[in-house]
């Protein structure tokens, strides 16, 4: 099998705008269709949402002369090639690396998981919201969620301590013990506002908490983990992915590892971190949120591995679905069942994605 | 796809005529380690099958299988690699599984899952080469002159490098790494393997020379379990120390001895770490630390086969280790890993592990199966 051809289209913006914390602006997410091309008439494709359609224009010369003739298998080493040796990865090479792994399942059809080894063809997921302007919009979203059978939810809530504790208690007097409850502000608290949220949460035994701190700040996550019975968990906005994760680990600073895989690598860097998780005896829960095909590829990792306990899935659910045919949602139980069909498994509404497309390159 | 049967053929093939039995470390016998072998045989409804020749083990491996493993295995999905070994690993804890057990069991699950999809197993773990840099690795000689004469051989044929597995004799070591370093001259890489003989006063004192003879690294001075022993070694010496490939405990022992430093290079294979699974893992977790992992190989084409295709999926990893003289180790196949006049070792081609048995050899020599 060899790569023929690397195409994208540049799609519109999502017309919903995204904030997650305070200190944020609203912000506008643009959206990629990668097309990488095989000779036996397969294609590896991935929508994203951080990718600027810029730099796709910028690199796809470059892409071309590297991947076109190569066998997809030589993954590892396509990989390594467009990251520097994984010292350097970026959103394009993840994506890259994404649609190499699409393209191997679709070519030996198999959903990558099995490719990968499966470990499970079932992951228990959470809802993981964008920010609100009130408490009881949370309230009212994490009622929705539990409706649709999520039994786990994830605030993305103010990013201001004060306020932060209000919503968490509000959302645990509303569905403490009937859904795991997980905290996300970001890397928006400084210690002390880190120190008093998680007195909250420890009481309200919240299931993690996440990125309260700057994920620089080494020292004050240590003292977080140390401090605190439920687990701090975090290093997601650190870009450069495996390398950078071990003196997390060494050092006890944080109790389990959160990637963005569609920033760090992909698929590869994705399987080595949870590698150095499992070693060491830590979950690694990457992130799932984006469009359709950057939560499939995170959910692939995620069954092919056992240290990683949930699947994020973005509420209102469907708000990143761009261009799908198949999407993922939350079962009645609580619960996604893997995809059945090649490669990530969700196919594209090609109707839609020419609706969608403003420009093809 | 179902297992729906794990067939398991004890056979002890003579040693090569005109070898005799391998020794190391003063004498001791390795003569087992390379005749005495498990073929396994993982056979499924579809009527392909996962198959693998063991590092050693023969008849007790069989019966450990037998009875703790193969329970796990029937009915199970191939593509459930993670899954099938997490039982297997779980469950060890108190079933006491013999050495290599898991690991060969991963390896045929392995072989099958790619054999099922019709592809070469390194293509699946994700290709970084189809041919990987080799050395040549010794077993004992009586005299410093064979191993200068074995040494020259093989820098000859093309190899890229040259391990000697020396005396454990402190004194003697440290001749004998100068001779052959004089021998060879400067540049081509040589490493030793001691095999935990040393104390830490005599693995620093030979530790010391190494280093002015350019020795390309400097394996198991100690035994594994010594972890206090290696970061003193370790800070001391500016060779590279490489160890922990016996050391129990899967990929969950080696995080303590790279975060501590104690080691500059992990060893690990399939064999001793429970399969293909946690031997990628491990590569993932030592490149994490910006360290390479060199694969160590033993028994047989088969069980090394198995161990080279994971060496050409991963990047951080420099050699192929090819023990001599070939004839002794390379038992098992149809046809020998080939190793071009380049002095690279080339992944056999074919889906799974690609190597074949010789059936014939395990016929013939057939203990028993079970």
């Amino acid at each position: 099998m060899k790569i023929t051809s690397v195409k994208a289209n540049l799609l519109q913006p999502n017309p919903h705008p995204f904030r997650w914390k305070e200190e944020w602006p609203a912000m506008t997410i643009q959206h990629v269709l990668l097309r990488i091309g095989s000779d036996e008439g397969h294609e590896g494709q991935c929508i994203t949402w951080l990718l600027n359609p810029g730099e796709v224009e910028h690199a796809l010369p470059g892409l071309r002369s590297a991947l076109v003739g190569r066998d997809p298998h030589e993954v590892e080493a396509i990989s390594y090639q467009l990251t520097d040796s994984l010292r350097s990865p970026t959103p394009m090479a993840s994506t890259v690396d994404i649609c190499l792994w699409d393209l191997l399942g679709k070519h030996h059809g198999e959903p990558i998981y099995r490719l990968l080894g499966a470990a499970r063809n079932r992951m228990k997921a959470y809802a993981s919201t964008v920010m609100y302007e009130t408490v009881p919009e949370y309230v009212q979203c994490a009622a929705e969620c539990y409706e649709q059978g999520f039994r786990a939810f994830k605030l993305h809530a103010f990013g201001v301590p004060d306020k932060d504790i209000e919503v968490c208690r509000a959302v645990h007097e509303a569905f403490g013990g009937r859904m795991d409850l997980m905290l996300d502000p970001v890397n928006a608290y400084d210690r002390l506002g880190a120190f008093k949220v998680g007195k909250v949460l420890e009481d309200l035994g919240f299931y993690w908490y996440e990125a309260p701190l700057p994920d620089s700040d080494l020292v004050g996550l240590a003292d977080l983990s140390r401090s605190f019975r439920i687990p701090i968990t975090a290093t997601e906005s650190v870009k450069d992915g495996l390398r950078e994760y071990p003196k997390y680990l060494a050092g006890g600073v944080v109790d389990s590892v959160r990637s963005v895989g569609d920033w760090i690598g992909g698929i590869t860097a994705m399987r080595k971190s949870a590698a150095l998780c499992e070693a060491f005896n830590a979950k690694y829960e990457p992130h799932s949120y984006g469009t359709t095909h950057v939560q499939a590829a995170h959910f692939h990792v995620m069954l092919a591995i056992h240290n990683c306990d949930f699947l994020e899935i973005p509420v209102p659910q469907g708000i990143l679905d761009v261009g799908m045919r198949d999407v993922i949602r939350c079962g009645a139980d609580g619960y996604v069942d893997a995809p059945t069909r090649p490669g990530l498994g969700y196919d594209v509404d090609w109707a839609m994605i020419d609706k969608l497309t403003q420009r093809e390159l | 796809m179902k297992i729906r049967e794990v067939k398991l053929t004890s056979f002890r093939p003579p040693l090569p005529a005109g070898t005799d039995v391998p020794t190391l470390y003063g004498g001791q016998s390795i003569g087992a380690y390379v005749s005495d072998f498990l073929a396994v045989q993982l056979i499924t409804d579809e009527g392909i099958t996962g198959e693998v020749v063991s590092a050693y083990g023969g008849l007790s491996l069989a019966h450990s299988i037998a009875d703790r493993l193969r329970p796990l295995l029937i009915g199970r999905d191939p593509a459930y690699r993670e899954a099938i070994w997490q039982d297997m690993w779980r469950r060890d804890r108190l079933l006491y599984t013999t050495q290599f057990a898991i690991g060969t069991v991963d390896v045929a699950l392995w072989d099958l899952y790619a054999k099922s999809l019709n592809a070469p197993l390194y293509q699946l773990l994700g290709g970084v080469r189809d041919k990987v840099p080799v050395y040549a690795s010794s077993m004992e000689h009586p005299s410093i002159e064979l191993f200068v004469e074995e040494a020259l051989k093989y820098k000859a044929m093309g190899y890229q490098a040259y391990k000697m597995h020396v005396w454990g004799d402190a004194r003697r070591d440290i001749e004998l790494c100068t001779a052959v370093r004089k021998a060879v001259g400067d540049g081509w890489p040589l490493m030793i393997d001691v095999a935990g003989n040393y104390n830490q006063q005599q693995a620093l004192m030979v530790g010391k020379v190494l280093e002015e003879l350019d020795y390309h690294w400097y394996e198991e001075p100690l035994r594994d379990f010594d972890l206090h022993g290696y970061r003193y070694l370790a800070d001391k010496l500016d060779v590279p120390i490489c160890g922990v490939e016996v050391v129990g405990g899967s990929m969950y022992t080696t995080p303590e001895y790279i975060a501590t430093r104690a080691v500059d290079i992990v060893r690990a294979d399939v064999s001793f770490k429970g399969g293909i699974g946690p031997l990628k893992k491990i590569a993932g977790l030592c490149e994490a630390f910006g360290m390479n992992l060199e694969v160590h190989t033993n028994a047989n084409t088969i069980i090394d086969a198995a161990n080279l295709h994971v060496i050409a999926s991963i990047a951080n990893s420099e050699y192929f280790e090819q023990l001599v003289p070939e004839a002794l180790f390379t038992l098992a196949g149809v046809e020998k890993i080939r190793i071009d006049g380049e002095g690279f070792a080339h992944v056999p081609p074919g889906p799974g592990i690609g190597a074949r048995i010789d059936w014939e050899l395990v016929e013939r020599y057939k203990v028993c199966e079970i």
